[in-house]
């Protein structure tokens, strides 16, 4: 869970402003709290949480960045860096563990090139593991972004990379 | 909607509105609906009920059948089953079926809702007591 | 619906049941109708009364009679309190929450608003998993539903009781599940727990009265509510009254979501319901509490299941995974595959957690890898105890579990891995190894078509060799070669 290999090093000027960011929070009844929510959302608009944003959220909430970095890297679903257009995670909890998750996340390994937490270098697709989408009943499963897989074998895997690298660029 | 401002109000909602739900309630405007509840929660929908969805539906549209309508419901517990479907008739036990695919569910709605016949190895027992 | 049905569905009756994202499905079936009860003809007081009567147990694992922290949170003096849904399910293999939460959204908040009403609190909280998309999806329509229809909001149904809901996302930290990192998270703030007392009931969120229950137990109350206290009580046994969820999974035939009375064997569960293991084999062990629980060896599965009963045989009723073993799986592998989570999910802020279980994780592994010392056993069960007796939270407490249950009820198999460097089951990769035969071999290329690593050459009708260097021995060759040309040792 905590990204201990994370380094902090002074940040670029942090850039003119975050629209969205700044919307969210004025929309919030109750600024206590709303660290977390901000961070979800910046995420969700630039993709990963840059030193820069990290900054921007501290300044806007009035608390030292270095809160705001022990958060970002306490909570797993937080990335500090870039990922891929398509995050592929590979449930690991139990149920897919003991129906062969491993194998499926050699699969993956093998047909894109990289190892687990890692992106390709075209930024198509990163791979991680997950625990547990609550899935159980169709182990092991895989979910690429919002979408689940269900019962999938290892020769699975390259038609569900091919699928995505249909759909991918836009 | 308007808002609800008393328990009798809840109650009065409750008889008014039962007709447009997924379940069938006793009375007569509901005699000849035929309703088909498909589980679409993660794990129905990662095994693949929208296609289910889509084709119960195309087969209906096919067949003209008006009085029969989809809904999505949650998920029964019957995962090892998934994609699953409820037929729910007026006046009858509900059906279960499982494991279904995309020519299953064109039988379900020929066979079994214009000829009310079952689709024998699609039923799933279904043993479950809700008090 | 048999009447003779193991399985008995009150938390989990309208899922699957109900289209989840229509209000008037959900009070079609009696929706609402115990919130009504309770705000027209029952005073706080009576709720709690009646919650406590019910003998309803906290379902996120402790157990903690639900009434009490109730009562409690109710005689906490303040003007403002809280009422909190712990839906941050994150234990590995559970998923009912999930289940409940996308399929009968509408009976959590009712139970939300009826704990709102009892222990005085105007404001409720529901703190879900990120991961659970469309779980959100369906809470955040139906608290638009109920808002438009009056039923949550201001002056519900036209009295004088208001409450406002709203959703807070977690951010996948298996922590968060308990509530004081809960809590501190909602508060924007790194998932760690602090010392009880002071209890939530007492000062939780904001330093309010708070009560926190998961979302199991909320959707046993509009039952409870609705049905009366006695009704319930006819369900499961004297001290565990009502019903639990499991989420069956593992080698067992028909995955899925059980309800069934507390007291119910685990036999039935996986005999009867689940319909036994896959491929005919033999139950190895049942894992129950996921990474806060243990492994059941398969001579105590007609132990009848409350919480006592599997706090008893070291594991515990946990949020209610339960994951089906059998002779393939290996029981040294399993608990480092929970102290693998744990001690990756540990939050770092107690010592015994923070290092203890990354001790044990490294015994562990160890063992795995057939570099064990007979000492270790005896060590990894001393320091687990005291992992248990001395860290901070629940987390801590029992992320122990799986070792030590599984070292007090398979010892020949840790000692197999110790002694003689073998793995029985044969899944631990390097104690086993893949050998084609050649006098088997046909040349038939399905095993270096399904090699996941492509590491078995050979051509057509000839033999095949696997190198060694290369195989990550997941053992796909073996399962599928249709001559048994490959062998395990």
């Amino acid at each position: 869970m905590t990204q201990e290999t994370a380094e902090w090093t002074e940040p670029a000027e942090p850039a003119e402003g975050y629209p969205e960011i700044d919307a969210l929070f004025d929309s919030l009844p109750n600024k206590n709290g709303a660290l977390i929510p901000l961070l979800h959302k910046a995420q969700e608009v630039y993709g990963y949480l840059s030193q820069e944003i990290q900054v921007y959220v501290a300044q806007k909430l009035n608390i030292p960045a270095a809160k705001v970095f022990g958060v970002a890297t306490f909570y797993s679903l937080f990335n500090l860096e870039k990922k891929g257009q398509f995050k592929i995670n590979v449930c690991l909890g139990t149920a897919c563990y003991v129906r062969g998750a491993e194998t499926i996340l050699a699969a993956f390994e093998k047909e894109l090139g990289i190892d687990q937490t890692e992106t390709t270098k075209d930024g198509m697709f990163t791979l991680d593991s997950i625990r547990c989408v609550g899935a159980c009943g169709l182990a092991p499963v895989v979910m690429i972004d919002d979408k689940v897989y269900g019962r999938v074998t290892p020769g699975d895997v390259k038609t569900i990379v091919d699928e995505h690298l249909g759909q991918g660029g836009q | 909607m308007e808002k609800l401002t008393s328990w009798d109000a809840l109650k009065n909602y409750r008889e008014k509105t039962c007709g447009q739900t997924s379940l069938l309630c006793v009375g007569e405007q509901d005699a000849n609906r035929v309703v088909l509840a498909v589980g679409e929660a993660t794990c129905g929908v990662a095994a693949g009920a929208k296609k289910i969805a889509d084709t119960l539906q195309e087969e209906i549209d096919r067949l003209g059948l008006k009085n029969a309508s989809i809904i999505a419901t949650g998920c029964f517990g019957y995962c090892y089953a998934e994609p699953m479907v409820e037929v729910r008739m007026p006046g009858k036990p509900s059906v279960y079926y499982g494991y279904l695919t995309e020519e299953a569910a064109r039988d379900i709605v020929v066979k079994h809702l214009v000829h009310g016949q079952l689709v024998e190895n699609n039923v799933l027992p279904v043993e479950v007591n809700i008090p | 619906m048999s009447e003779k049905a193991a399985q008995v569905r009150i938390a989990l009756r309208n899922c699957g049941v109900i289209d989840p994202e229509n209000i008037s499905d959900y009070i079609a079936t009696d929706g609402y109708e115990a919130l009504a009860k309770a705000l027209f003809s029952m005073t706080p007081d009576e709720v709690i009364e009646t919650v406590k009567k019910s003998g309803l147990r906290g379902r996120g694992g402790a157990g903690f009679p639900t009434g009490i922290k109730w009562e409690t949170a109710r005689k906490s003096q303040s003007d403002v309190k809280y009422v909190l849904c712990n839906a941050d399910e994150g234990d590995p293999g559970a998923f009912m929450d999930r289940s409940l939460l996308e399929g009968d959204p509408h009976c959590i908040l009712e139970a939300m608003a009826l704990c709102g009403y009892a222990i005085g609190a105007q404001e409720g909280i529901i703190y879900v998993r990120a991961e659970y998309p469309l779980a959100v999806k369906h809470l955040q329509l139906a608290i638009r539903q109920a808002e438009a229809l009056g039923l949550l909001g201001d002056n519900i149904l036209g009295g004088d009781f208001s409450f406002h809901l709203s959703l807070y996302f977690g951010a996948g930290a298996f922590v968060c599940g308990e509530e004081t990192s809960l809590m501190n998270s909602v508060q924007g703030g790194r998932g760690e727990p602090r010392i009880k007392p002071p209890f939530p009931a007492v000062s939780g969120l904001w330093n309010a009265p708070t009560n926190i229950n998961n979302v199991e137990t909320y959707a046993n109350i509009p039952q409870i509510i609705r049905n009366g206290w006695e009704w319930f009580r006819q369900f499961g046994t004297e001290k565990s009254p009502g019903t639990k969820v499991f989420a069956l999974a593992g080698r067992v035939n028909n995955v899925g979501l059980v309800e069934v009375p507390m007291g119910t064997p685990l036999r039935t569960i996986i005999e009867d319901i689940g319909g036994g293991i896959q491929g005919g084999r033999r139950c190895k062990a049942v894992q129950t509490g996921g990474p806060s629980g243990g492994c059941i060896p398969a001579e105590h599965l007609d132990t009848p299941i409350d919480y006592e009963s599997l706090a008893g045989l070291g594991s515990m009723m946990g949020s209610g995974g339960m994951i089906v073993m059998d002779e393939g799986d290996c029981m040294v592998g399993i608990a480092k595959f929970y102290l693998t989570f744990t001690a990756e999910e540990s939050c770092g802020k107690c010592t015994p957690c923070r290092i203890g279980n990354r001790r044990l994780l490294e015994m562990l592994t160890r063992i795995t890898e057939g570099e064990g010392r007979m000492k270790d056993l005896d060590e990894l069960d001393i320091l687990g105890n005291i992992i248990k007796d001395t860290a901070l939270c629940g987390l801590g407490m029992s992320s122990p579990n799986p070792a030590i249950s599984t070292l007090r009820f398979f010892r020949d198999e840790y000692e197999a891995h110790v002694r003689d460097k073998r793995c029985p089951a044969g899944t631990c990769k390097k104690l086993v190894g893949y050998k084609i035969l050649e006098d088997k071999c046909m040349g038939c290329t399905v095993c270096a078509r399904n090699c996941p690593v492509s590491c078995i050459s050979g051509a057509r009708k000839k033999v095949h060799v696997i190198d060694q260097k290369r195989c990550v021995k997941c053992g796909v060759c073996h399962s599928k070669c249709p001559f048994d040309a490959i062998a395990r040792g």
